[in-house]
């Protein structure tokens, strides 16, 4: 699943902003969502070794999600500041922020397709 | 996606824009492209089956999010904190 994040120049800054971190933060969610689901049926039938594997990869991917969250809280509250006050607001650091919550929301939507395909994960594996 | 879903995707949009009163046509082209990608999630995060319609008018209106919008976001970004939950 493709998540794509733009500033349209039209409407509010405001209104643009809070579009894109939706729409990044349901990506998210979503994925998540999905995720789960599937890792239930993956531990139900999984042998030890296997069993070890997959919550090493549910603790990173969850890791990530959190991150993840914490980004998007402190973009947001970057909004709401803005919002309140654009002057005493850093925008471009706003912006800056937006861009990143894009492409870590990608990113995160990427291992998780990894993990659910049994693909190698771009993530260090313990030894 | 695929070249040929995106095409179907595009022309499913516009149909249905149609059918609205050709509300696409009605917005700035550059946002086109986030009504695809909002459908296409669409199709499998249930989160936003409800979103792409309501993108759409918020934007044309230019109005800042309200209050509500902006406590919805605010839970959701909560809830990204306990991802075995979602």
């Amino acid at each position: 699943m493709a998540v794509s994040v733009g500033l349209v120049a039209c409407g509010s800054l405001n209104r643009n902003l809070y579009h894109a971190e939706t729409l990044a933060v349901d990506g998210v969610r979503g994925g998540t969502h999905t995720y789960n689901a599937w890792l239930a049926t993956q531990t139900n039938t999984a042998d030890t070794n296997a069993l070890a594997k997959l919550y090493r990869e549910r603790d990173q991917v969850y890791g990530k999600v959190r991150n993840f969250g914490a980004l998007t809280k402190t973009v947001d509250n970057l909004r709401l500041s803005y919002a309140t006050n654009s002057a005493n607001t850093n925008l471009t650091a706003l912006q800056t922020g937006v861009t990143a919550l894009e492409s870590q929301s990608q990113d995160i939507i990427d291992e998780i397709t990894a993990a659910m395909s049994g693909k190698p994960i771009p993530w260090p594996q313990t030894p | 996606m695929t070249a040929e879903q995106l095409a179907a995707l595009k022309a499913e949009v516009n149909s249905v824009a149609a059918t609205a009163g050709g509300i696409i046509d009605a917005v700035d082209p550059g946002l086109v492209p986030f009504v695809v990608i909002g459908r296409a999630v669409a199709a499998t995060a249930p989160d936003l089956v409800n979103d792409v319609e309501k993108w759409i008018e918020s934007i044309k209106s230019g109005k800042d999010p309200t209050d509500e919008e902006n406590a919805v976001l605010s839970d959701k970004i909560a809830s990204l904190m306990h991802p075995e939950t979602l």
